[in-house]
């Protein structure tokens, strides 16, 4: 709480004579608390989410199958098969509640927490210097290198809160009877959890000093991630290339197994990099304000390609942004394509695991009667699916940043119309997202025809093209967001999208109540190829979309512009 | 004030425009007309309204009440139109900064519509600008050029400048003033947003002054010149007359040795008269700067809240 100067104080100020100073508490840690405040934030967000996620999977243990014997011969067959090591990662002792939980929530918090802390680890750094707010900071009490660290510690801070939430939820459902996880073992989960959180902070917080723009950072963290998840995807699938998981950050949060025989020395190479990462941080911070290690050219010569209509424009500033997310489509289609057949295989032959499927791909067991391969392409299309919702995300972010730094100004005070902004920026997500969606489609059919997998073009064109329904309803709320409460925009669009993911990941293991499921934008596509894609639902979600957009569109047009 | 009726004359004309966040009027009730043509200086001290002012006429915000008009288009109708006639320059250059210079010119000559190639050629030469650099290498002046240069470029009709010479060097400042200038010639209209009072004086046909939201005064300089007191220095061989401060309209009377010095609003006649008959060796009289107007108006306005403070 800021201080209050005394009467006295004021009256000698005015008076002109030097007043009491007020002194506030260490100065010197006022980045620490700056970003700090921000990380906490979104990092107790994300625990919250987590730690429902782990709840979810706990009880979900006992509803997968009617039978322990049952159960265990579905666990079996998934930990023997390759796609889904590939997608969760491997399995160890999965018939047990606390392998399957591990194997479940980690698998998947992991990754969510990972891109989290990057992308908060560039924004923290890069992203205020960027803004010229870092300017204020070293004229204060501190010095670079006590900046970057400050701002270590608010990303630590953030870690930190979301490490409690989860922890602190992880032990409320262990200590029911049926599920009985220590307190220890609670503790040490949630630091598995988290570790990819603070190791892609780290990483991010380096790229920070490394490249000059923020979306540069984030783009070069973004592909040490893809890397790690790469290479913890083909050493899990493959048993010949299984050493490829012990390069990769990824592969040793896996290797912790909190739940059954905890193997916490794994935690040494993960605060190892961390403390690398963080240390040369510090280290390459003493350097120019703005300047970077790997440094740009401050000259040039002029390109003028791009430049003609603000649609181009922003094509032009979000192209290695939309490459990226381009990019991780494919390589995770094909990557998956390539696992297809002998996954789907797998599928084939165990009824529980389609039935498991059908819960996950909400696709009645009649309808399963099919081929396993489709089954798992499914599968794959509805992480397809979160991987585009998360681009609407956070595009939509970036197109309420453009408003608030005021660089939307510099183009309607032009004659470019407030319609024709949005109209162009929504457009452009809306190709993109379904550039993604057909895109997955297509490399994930290469991948499988490769395999000889017997999966159609047709269908898995249509697949990807039905995998991008649920984004452009997104992309439709996030525009009314953007037109009605433009602060709002960035969480409203990822708060929906960790919703819709939490409840699908809870309706595919445990019974609940349909009403709530109906609010989750995941339920409802049909997911293809396990099943035909259900084109009303896609129209049904254009239309609200498209009507959404049109009048967050219209009050766009009407009220004051927000930035500065 | 009167709402002329011929708007064809009329570059901007503003109707009771007022803006309120929640509780704060940031504008109140502000009638304003600018000729077509003309330079009109908006002066206020931080947090009059000058910036909601600009950014209403532009159509960036809404007005809570009134109307503005440009070109006798309502602003709030047809942003696009209004803007096409206006080039604008913000008080904080926020830009793009992966672009060169020379990109940001053609990406806002492009948004624009139009632009004057070979004048902004030569505006890049007057105002010594490296156009190959990227704009976050640019220093604060520096990207402010590139807004003015674009602005001026563009030849529009109505040139809308908030603080534009913020973070110029004295060399740049003229060269603004030139530019300004030669707008004028040329017959476009300038609504120039500033605290440097002398640019204001030097470049401005009239002056608006803003106060709290509201118009505090708007004419020529003359015409507050006329308003305010002229202030008379005189020494004397002897002792300065004594009855000095017996005239109406006298007042402030200073007597230092010789020296006298004071200040007279209204017909000076009969002070000239007083001092005649004491027979000064020098004789001065000089009009208010508008530094000394401005102040004058916000140290009535200080000494009206001091007395309903202590009241």
């Amino acid at each position: 709480m800021p201080a209050v100067p005394s009467t006295t104080a004021t009256a000698a100020a005015a008076a002109g004579a030097p007043g009491a100073a007020t002194r506030y508490r260490l100065p010197q840690l006022s980045v620490a608390r700056f970003t700090g405040r921000r990380c906490v934030r979104t990092g107790a967000l994300w625990g919250l989410v987590f730690g429902l996620y782990v709840y979810d999977n706990a009880f979900a243990f006992d509803s997968i199958a009617p039978t322990a014997a049952q159960r265990n011969q579905l666990l079996g067959s998934m930990a023997s098969n390759a796609g889904l090591k590939a997608l969760l990662g491997d399995t160890h002792l999965i018939t047990t509640r606390g392998g399957f939980t591990d194997w479940r929530a980690i698998g998947v918090t992991a990754l969510i927490a990972s891109i989290w802390g990057l992308l908060a680890a560039t924004k923290a750094l890069r992203g205020e210097e960027a803004a010229g707010r870092w300017e204020l900071f070293l004229a204060g009490q501190t010095t670079a290198r006590r900046a970057a660290a400050n701002a270590l510690a608010g990303l630590g801070a953030g870690v930190l809160a979301m490490y409690m939430l989860t922890a602190l939820l992880t032990a409320l459902v262990g200590a029911r009877p049926n599920v009985a996880i220590s307190v220890g073992a609670s503790l040490f989960f949630a630091l598995a959890v988290v570790a990819g959180a603070a190791v892609f902070a780290a990483v991010g917080a380096l790229a920070s000093e490394l490249m000059p723009t923020r979306s540069r950072a984030a783009g070069v963290s973004a592909a040490v991630f893809g890397a790690a998840f790469m290479l913890r995807a083909l050493g899990d699938a493959t048993t010949s290339a299984h050493w490829l998981v012990y390069l990769s950050p990824l592969g040793w949060v896996e290797q912790l197994h909190p739940l059954t025989d905890a193997q916490p020395l794994w935690l040494l190479p993960l605060a190892g990099l961390v403390a690398l990462c963080a240390v040369a941080t510090v280290l390459l911070a003493d350097r120019d304000l703005s300047a970077s290690v790997l440094a740009d050219k401050d000259s040039a010569a002029p390109r003028t390609a791009l430049l003609g209509s603000p649609v181009l424009f922003a094509l032009r500033l979000s192209w290695a942004a939309i490459a990226s997310w381009l990019t991780a489509t494919v390589v995770a289609a094909l990557l998956y394509g390539s696992l297809a057949k002998s996954t789907g295989q797998a599928f084939a032959s165990s009824g529980m695991l389609r039935k498991f499927s059908g819960n996950l791909t909400h696709v009645a067991l009649r309808q399963l009667q099919l081929a396993g391969t489709r089954v798992f392409a499914g599968i794959v299309f509805l992480i397809l699916m979160t991987l585009i919702m998360a681009y609407v995300a956070s595009a939509m972010g970036r197109l309420r940043e453009d408003e608030a730094e005021g660089y939307v100004d510099n183009l309607v005070v032009r004659s470019v119309s407030r319609q024709r902004w949005l109209a162009g920026r929504a457009g452009l997500i809306l190709a993109v997202l379904l550039t993604a969606g057909a895109a997955g489609g297509i490399a994930f059919w290469v991948a499988a025809a490769s395999q000889h997998a017997g999966l159609g073009f047709s269908e898995l064109l249509q697949a990807g093209v039905n995998s991008a329904a649920p984004a452009v309803l997104l992309l439709g709320i996030g525009v009314l967001t953007f037109g009605f409460a433009p602060r709002l925009t960035s969480i409203m669009c990822w708060g929906i999208l960790a919703w819709a993911f939490l409840l699908d990941m809870l309706g595919s293991a445990i019974k609940v109540n349909h009403w709530l499921m109906d609010t989750s934008l995941l339920y409802h596509p049909a997911l293809a190829p396990a099943v035909s894609p259900d084109w009303r639902v896609a129209g049904i979600y254009l239309a609200i979309g498209c009507a959404a957009a049109v009048l967050g569109g219209w009050r766009f047009t009407q009220r004051d512009l927000q930035s500065g | 004030m009167t709402i002329a009726r011929d708007t064809a004359r009329l570059a901007v004309r503003t109707e009771k425009l007022t803006k309120h966040y929640g509780p704060v009027a940031a504008l109140d009730d502000l009638d304003l007309e600018l000729n077509a043509g003309e330079v009109l200086g908006y002066l206020g001290p931080n947090g009059a309204g000058k910036t909601t002012t600009i950014r209403l006429l532009l159509g960036l915000i809404k007005p809570t009440a009134g109307r503005a008009e440009i070109f006798g288009m309502d602003v709030a109708e047809h942003k696009v139109a209004v803007h096409a006639r206006v080039a604008y320059v913000p008080g904080e250059a926020t830009l793009w900064p992966s672009l060169t210079g020379a990109e940001t010119l053609h990406l806002l000559a492009r948004m624009h519509g139009e632009t004057d190639v070979a004048y902004r050629d030569q505006l890049v030469k007057r105002f010594d600008f490296d156009t190959s650099r990227k704009v976050r290498a640019y220093s604060k002046g520096n990207r402010q050029k590139i807004n003015l240069i674009a602005a001026l470029a563009s030849r529009a009709d109505l040139l809308i400048l908030d603080e534009p010479t913020a973070g110029l060097d004295p060399l740049m400042e003229q060269a603004f003033r030139e530019s300004v200038l030669e707008a004028k010639t040329n017959g476009q209209t300038v609504f120039l947003s500033s605290h440097v009072l002398s640019e204001a004086e030097a470049l401005c046909d009239r002056i608006a002054i803003l106060r709290a939201g509201r118009l505090a005064e708007i004419g020529t300089l003359a015409q507050m010149r006329h308003l305010s007191a002229v202030t008379v220095e005189a020494s004397f061989a002897g002792t300065p007359p004594g009855a000095v401060d017996r005239i109406a309209g006298v007042s402030a009377v200073q007597v230092a040795g010789h020296h006298l010095t004071c200040q007279v609003r209204g017909p000076i006649g009969e002070l000239l008269t007083v001092l005649a008959a004491g027979h000064p060796e020098t004789l001065l009289s000089r009009e208010p700067s508008l530094e000394e107007l401005f102040l004058s108006i916000y140290g009535e306005q200080e000494h009206v809240n001091d007395g309903a403070r202590s009241a």
